[in-house]
């Protein structure tokens, strides 16, 4: 079983941002889509998803919409706004620029 | 918070439950997809299940996370807090009621004073975009502030984009049927550019210019007409001319103005109704009312027309030519502007100190409550609850306690706004009654919401103070079930009764200020003979035909012509200059006839009246009143000494007056009260010599033979039907008089009720606490009387604290009155800047009714029954 890390502070929120930037999700498949491409490393508190998904409504960055799941129930699928969208686009700049610099700070220092 | 965060809580608010739903399911579906997908790895359905949950953690929590991430949750503990207060206050009836009642007479009369605000100043006028409507005026570079020139009307009509309509209009003061009216002429385009339709026939077009029609407004014509819906068609007399009456405008309007007008006629009538020698400066009769276009800030609009008048007056003399344009809002019957809110704060703050005073009653009964409900407070606190949780709790209390208040407060303030208004028309002079208008007080959506806040401010004040004192108690004496001890809200309640004496001494000694002032003016002599005499306001044109019909009038005994109505009309003012000095003074002047002087009974001291021939060729002979000879001439003779003269003002060339450069001084006269009595005796006049027939005066005085009212009433059916229409106004002299003193009265009864009801509450409020306190200390007391205090003491015990307050209150309150009357007496030149008897009185009058009111509870703390006392817990 491979190390699972807690989520850095404030990175749930980028993450969510890009799971949904291809498409639509509803807040399960958000964490096991997280899980999946963090190849099981990152997992999402369920405690703290919700919260989450909620705040970042308010803040107008995602919307949310009740619609039909895969498997046939009815379930809240979110999705980006534009504002969301560029939202995404800024935190993504700076999460590059901060891991590289962290990156760059581990190799020389 | 933005405006969409705003909308997802405004929709939480409403849909409260489905939302709760919704997160229930959307929780629901994750667990069971995690379920789902253990099953699927071949976990038993059970184990899956309660996998699934492990892995969630606590679902009630994560709800609780999200609600507070959705605001929802304050909101679903205030609906709590509601039916808590709700089930609370139905176990405490009586409570509830004297808070509702309390609340709502403060929210009740300050409603009314919003209801004549609204009325006046905030509630647009029923006419098409009133908020782009403007009356246009320019100044001088002279510093005069002038209306407009006919002619101007055209050249400011060109369409531009800036103004985008125009209509002229010129007030006029006169008798319809021989009743008095107010209308105005206005240009034919006037009720279409406001977009205002007739009920009754139809307003004014393009043919009516200069035809003999009237519009009448709804009320004039329920009024006058008995709604008689015939009236189309009919014939009215204005000045002496027949008008035919083509409409009745809709319901509500009634121009533009502070005072609604009865009729308007086309404005080429002008001319016809309105003699040029009535008026400052002909030349200049119309004020324009325009309207700014789409878009237009009211600042393009001045420079727009300040650039259209340079074109206009470049023909005029140097001085006369435009300096800037000046722009007065029409959207409502006093403009919004800082100083019509100013005018009204002296007023809303009497007001709001009332509400105070009830809102500190509440507190003072909720800071007893709140003792009472200290157990089950300190139990919660002790338990984990917060303290701002438990502000908030009491405070949704008081809310709930207020909202009956606003119905209250609604109902007494129409109550309160309708017979204020009946009992101003009852109590008004009979002779002004007829010229006094109101806008419609009625309320509306505005009144309720001020309502509404009024009653929710109150209550966050009146529960703020007691709900922090309550709370305050800590956690370690509350477990120790020790709930008195640091509770003690009676600093708190003594300074809320200090400041209720002190505001209840400043509105009553305020009263009795004015009461005193309206009486001294009552009782001022003016100097003039006012009791049988009537005015009589004459156009022009008529002039003759009425001296005629007066002449030959059983009822008429003298007559007497005066440019100036005295004792009504501000007069003009002439810059005097003394021959042989320098120094020029503004003096106040008439002109007057020969029989001026004798009919009012104004003695020449020295010197002599006018004679016939300086009547008739108005000479430059002049009469100067005893002060303006003081001031001219201190310590000489007056007489046959020579003045400079030299007039103010635009119209100054109109004045018979401006043909003389200088006059001779043939008489002096005793000093009269020349306009308002307030302004006393003393002002220097001077009268200048002017015959009864000549153009150029307002008025007649007529002393009449017999009763007064009956002669007044005779004279003027003679003269309506000898010159129909053509008297403006007939009244007798003493109205005048009555009318100066008539606001004096107004504001001794507004401030005699708020004072009487300040002070009504102020003696419930002390009342309650001197009967709370005595049974908060029945034990201590028991058992001073048991060591042998005599009934003295005990009273002397209890009263002491109350006369205390009392007294702190009262200086509070003196102190406070001395600057309001210092305000008054500086603007009211009667008026003594410190009436001691006013102060003393008034203060009296409250320091008794607090000690009544603080004997009462304290007869029963004499009465304590020991063993009774002692016995208790």
């Amino acid at each position: 079983m491979t190390t699972r890390l807690d989520l850095l502070q404030g990175t749930l929120d980028l993450l969510i941002l890009r799971t949904l930037a291809a498409e639509e999700r509803h807040g399960w498949a958000i964490s096991e889509r997280i899980q999946q491409l963090s190849r099981d490393v990152l997992r999402v508190n369920q405690g703290s998803l919700y919260p989450a998904l909620h705040r970042l409504e308010q803040q107008g960055w995602i919307e949310s919409e009740w619609g039909v799941s895969e498997l046939g129930r009815r379930a809240r699928f979110y999705q980006l706004t534009a504002a969301g969208r560029k939202q995404l686009q800024e935190e993504s700049e700076q999460w590059a620029q901060l891991s590289a610099a962290i990156g760059r700070v581990m190799r020389l220092a | 918070m933005n405006p969409r965060a705003l909308w997802l809580r405004a929709k939480a608010l409403v849909l409260l439950r489905r939302i709760e739903r919704e997160l229930g399911d959307e929780l629901d579906f994750h667990l069971e997809m995690q379920a789902r997908k253990h099953r699927d790895a071949g976990v038993d359905p059970a184990e899956a299940m309660r996998l699934a949950r492990l892995e969630f953690g606590n679902v009630e929590l994560v709800k609780e996370d999200a609600r507070d991430v959705r605001g929802i949750r304050p909101l679903e503990e205030f609906a709590r807090d509601v039916r808590y207060a709700v089930r609370a206050l139905r176990r405490a009836p009586t409570f509830a009621i004297a808070v509702g009642l309390t609340i709502g007479l403060g929210v009740g009369i300050n409603t009314s004073v919003f209801t004549v605000f609204n009325a006046y100043v905030l509630r647009p006028f029923d006419v098409r975009d009133p908020y782009s409507l403007y009356t246009a005026q320019w100044m001088d570079r002279s510093g005069h502030v002038r209306d407009f020139r006919s002619a101007d009307y055209d050249a400011l009509r060109r369409p531009s984009a800036m103004i985008s309509d125009v209509a002229a209009y010129h007030p006029i003061g006169a008798r319809l049927n021989a009743l008095a009216a107010t209308g105005e002429a206005v240009t034919e385009n006037f009720f279409a550019m406001l977009g205002v339709r007739a009920a009754l026939g139809r307003t004014f077009v393009t043919e009516d210019r200069a035809t003999a029609v009237v519009v009448l407004s709804h009320a004039a014509w329920q009024t006058r007409f008995g709604g008689d819906s015939n009236v189309v068609g009919r014939r009215v007399f204005l000045r002496g001319y027949s008008f035919q009456i083509v409409g009745v405008v809709q319901p509500g309007f009634g121009g533009l103005f502070k005072k609604p007008r009865d009729f308007w006629v086309p404005i080429g009538m002008l001319g016809k109704l309105e003699s040029a020698e009535s008026i400052a400066a002909p030349e200049e009769q119309v004020s324009m009312l325009v309207r700014l276009g789409p878009g237009a800030s009211e600042r393009q609009g001045i420079a727009f027309l300040a650039s259209a008048l340079r074109s206009l007056t470049a023909d005029l003399p140097d001085t006369s030519r435009v300096a800037r344009a000046l722009l007065t809002s029409r959207s409502s019957a006093i403009p919004r502007s800082f100083s019509s809110y100013l005018a009204f704060a002296p007023l809303a703050i009497a007001f709001a100190l009332i509400l105070m005073l009830a809102c500190a009653n509440v507190a003072n009964m909720l800071l007893a409550r709140g003792f009472a409900r200290q157990r089950e407070l300190g139990i919660r606190l002790a338990l984990g609850a917060d303290r701002a949780r438990l502000v908030r709790q009491l405070i949704t209390e008081s809310i709930v306690l207020a909202l009956p208040a606003v119905a209250v407060g609604f109902v007494l303030s129409w109550l309160a706004v309708n017979v204020g208004v009946s009992t101003l028309f009852a109590t008004l002079p009979a002779d002004l009654a007829a010229f006094v208008r109101l806008v419609p007080l009625r309320p509306d959506a505005r009144v309720a919401v001020f309502a509404l806040a009024a009653s929710v401010v109150s209550a966050v004040l009146f529960g703020l103070v007691p709900s922090l004192q309550a709370t305050r108690l800590s956690v370690v004496q509350a477990t120790r079930g020790n709930f008195t001890a640091n509770a003690s809200p009676k600093r708190l309640r003594n300074v809320l009764i200090v400041g209720q004496i002190a505001v209840a001494s400043l509105l009553l000694i305020t009263a009795s200020v004015l009461l005193r002032e309206a009486a001294r003016l009552g009782r001022t002599d003016v100097g003039l003979r006012t009791r049988d005499v009537v005015s009589i306001e004459v156009e022009e044109k008529l002039r003759p035909a009425v001296i005629a019909t007066l002449v030959g009038s059983r009822f008429a005994d003298a007559i007497a012509a005066a440019a100036m109505l005295p004792l009504d009309m501000r007069f003009p003012i002439v810059s005097v200059t003394p021959v042989g000095d320098s120094t020029a003074i503004d003096v106040m002047y008439n002109r007057v006839s020969r029989s001026y002087f004798d009919l009012l009974k104004i003695g020449v001291t020295s010197g002599r009246g006018f004679t016939l021939e300086e009547e008739q060729r108005a000479s430059p002979a002049v009469i100067v009143s005893e002060s303006a000879a003081r001031r001219l001439w201190p310590g000489a003779s007056p007489l046959g000494r020579a003045i400079g003269l030299r007039l103010h003002g635009v119209g100054g060339n109109q004045d018979p007056l401006s043909r003389y450069q200088d006059a001779r001084v043939v008489g002096v006269a005793r000093d009269v009260v020349v306009n308002s009595v307030e302004n006393g005796k003393d002002r220097p006049v001077m009268y200048f010599p002017s015959s009864i027939e000549a153009a150029g005066g307002c008025c007649l005085l007529i002393r009449v033979r017999g009763d007064p009212t009956a002669a007044r009433r005779e004279l003027d059916a003679d003269l309506e039907r000898a010159v129909p229409g053509g008297v403006d106004r007939i009244d007798r002299l003493e109205t005048f008089v009555a009318g100066s003193v008539y606001p004096y009265r107004v504001a001794y009864w507004v401030s005699l009720t708020l004072g009487l009801i300040a002070l009504g509450l102020t003696v419930v409020g002390v009342y309650g606490v001197v009967a709370y306190v005595v049974s908060q200390r029945t034990q201590e007391i028991g058992v001073r009387i048991a060591l042998g205090a005599t009934t003295r003491d005990v009273l002397g015990l209890v009263l002491g604290q109350s006369m205390r307050h009392a007294l702190v209150g009262g200086a509070i309150g003196v102190l406070m009155a001395l600057g309001v009357a210092r305000v008054l007496a500086s603007n009211i030149q009667s008026m003594p800047a410190f009436d001691v008897v006013a102060f003393a009185s008034a203060l009296l009058f409250v320091l008794l009714a607090c000690m009544i009111a603080a004997f009462v509870p304290s007869r029963r703390a004499a009465r304590i029954d020991p063993t009774a006392a002692l016995r208790r817990d």
